[in-house]
């Protein structure tokens, strides 16, 4: 099998923006080439992730770019849209469809008019629970008792992953709140769902765009050769019966079959972007990750092995609690911030020496599927 | 009340609601699935009644601008092995992991139906 290297990654300001979504996106691409250095003509395919942007959104994008006329993929998965293209985007490499592709992810969440995102509406009974006020945050909340009630822990655990989180997204440019708080502070903040406070959950207005190049040749820039390892998708079993709300199954099994690929062991790992739209999810995917041994999250949190300067760094970006979460965007950046670790660039909030790289989100909350999608990718140097 | 979620079943006023269980793994899922789907094959009909176990829960708070009430969602587990997601009429501070509920009719509610602690369980 081919061996796929992302050699270009760019990726704007994850923020409220006034300029066009098409802007956004060709911010990206050509930064992403640019850093490549490649041109425009090496393009052989393109794979827009996007979950709000409506049909044919990618060739809307890039229409005024000069890069039309290869292939192009619209890959919609939710919060897992970016990841799943990166996916696709590999297994084309490897087959030797292509030698040289584009993937970009964006989204433009201001213009919904900002709040809780709407679950989608196409099935009867997601229908029924959007009836009596089942939001994504309300998922994440009913986890977040149980952990509480199950591990005998105060609210005080979740609000540590918002502090750590939010620390490190104060130290990155691309992040959209870059402001330090404290525990009181976080429980203190709005309440939304509780036990998750405002400060524990994502913001809601938020737009950008990342971009990264893959190709089957090896780099020949400065920057050190970033090989994607391993890549695995998958989608959420049916909730039958009365199951356990903490056993993040689809993140495992996704994880599993990612490192098994790759050949790494999950105490390989020295740097991870994970999907933490809410304070509690992160805790779950430790476990779910293999970072530590199941019921364990909350002792490797406090230990400070998660922090900047920690054994394993998780969300050194500030992760989605602080950078945002542009859905679409969001798995495409994450392996924008892995590369910038793994190849020493990620200024201010360096993992110091990282060769072994993880990301990870999960896509959707459909009512009696755990999480409609999941996507893992093992980046090294 | 929508159809096929819940009836009436008894003086008390306590509902049944309808559910479908997987042949394969003897497990139930709330709502039942519509009549008319082609994988209803691989079902059959269940009906869950009888006092469920908190599982767990949260208070929603919704934003402050629309002027709504906090209000308690539920996540319920019935003896039929089915897990159902609704609405929790109770006290804040009464709400506990592990209390027993049952299901009452609500008409002000889009399912029909809402949760409330159940008379006399322990």
């Amino acid at each position: 099998m081919r061996e796929v290297y992302i050699s270009g990654a760019a990726m704007t300001p994850f923020a409220r923006h006034t300029r066009s979504i098409q802007d956004l996106v060709q911010e990206a691409v050509l930064g992403a080439v640019r850093n490549a250095e490649i041109k425009l003509s090496d393009i052989q395919a393109m794979y827009s992730a996007n979950v709000f942007g409506g049909m044919i959104l990618g060739q809307v994008l890039v229409r005024d770019l000069g890069i039309t006329g290869p292939a192009l993929y619209n890959v919609e998965n939710a919060c897992a849209s970016g990841a799943t293209a990166v996916h696709l985007a590999r297994m084309a490499l490897q087959l030797g469809k292509y030698d040289t592709v584009v993937v970009w992810g964006v989204e433009m969440l201001s213009q919904l008019g900002g709040g809780t995102i709407p679950l989608q509406r196409n099935d009867y009974k997601t229908e029924l629970y959007a009836a009596q006020g089942l939001t994504l945050p309300s998922v994440y909340a009913m986890r977040a008792t149980r952990y509480l009630h199950e591990r005998n822990l105060p609210r005080s655990v979740l609000a540590e992953i918002a502090v750590k989180n939010r620390a490190a997204g104060s130290r990155n440019p691309y992040a959209q709140q870059r402001k330090e708080v404290t525990v009181e502070e976080v429980l203190a903040s709005r309440q939304v769902a509780e036990p998750l406070t405002l400060l524990q959950c994502c913001p809601s207005v938020v737009d950008g765009a990342a971009c990264v190049v893959l190709t089957t040749r090896k780099p020949t820039n400065s920057a050190k050769p970033v090989r994607i390892l391993g890549s695995a998708v998958q989608s959420g079993h049916q909730e039958l019966g009365c199951g356990d709300i903490l056993d993040g199954e689809i993140t495992a099994r996704t994880a599993r079959l990612a490192y098994e690929e790759a050949g790494v062991d999950p105490s390989e790992v020295d740097v991870v972007e994970l999907h933490d739209a809410f304070t509690i999810a992160e805790l779950i995917y430790y476990e779910a990750l293999g970072l530590c041994a199941p019921g364990e999250s909350a002792s490797l949190l406090q230990s400070g092995a998660t922090s900047l300067g920690g054994r394993v760094p998780v969300n050194p970006s500030g992760g989605l609690l602080a950078k945002g979460h542009p859905l679409g965007a969001t798995g495409v950046a994450q392996m924008v911030e892995i590369v910038w670790q793994l190849r020493g660039q990620a200024e201010g909030r360096q993992a110091e020496g990282a060769r072994v790289g993880v990301t990870q989100c999960t896509g959707g909350g459909i009512a009696g599927v755990d999480h409609a999608a999941s996507s893992v990718h093992v980046l090294a140097v | 009340m929508p159809a096929g979620y819940a009836f009436v079943a008894d003086e008390f006023g306590e509902m049944t609601l309808l559910a479908s269980k997987s042949r394969t793994t003897g497990l139930g899922v709330f709502p039942r699935l519509p009549a008319t789907a082609p994988s209803a094959s691989q079902y059959e009909d269940l009906e869950i009644h009888g006092h469920a176990s908190l599982y767990s829960f949260t208070v929603i708070h919704p934003n402050p601008k629309s002027g709504l009430a906090p209000f308690v969602l539920a996540m319920a587990d019935f003896p039929q092995e089915v897990r159902v997601l609704g609405r929790l009429e109770c006290a804040l501070t009464d709400v506990a992991i592990g209390m027993k509920l049952s299901c009452r009719p609500a008409s002000d509610n889009a399912s029909g139906f809402v949760f409330v602690p159940a008379a006399g369980a322990a």
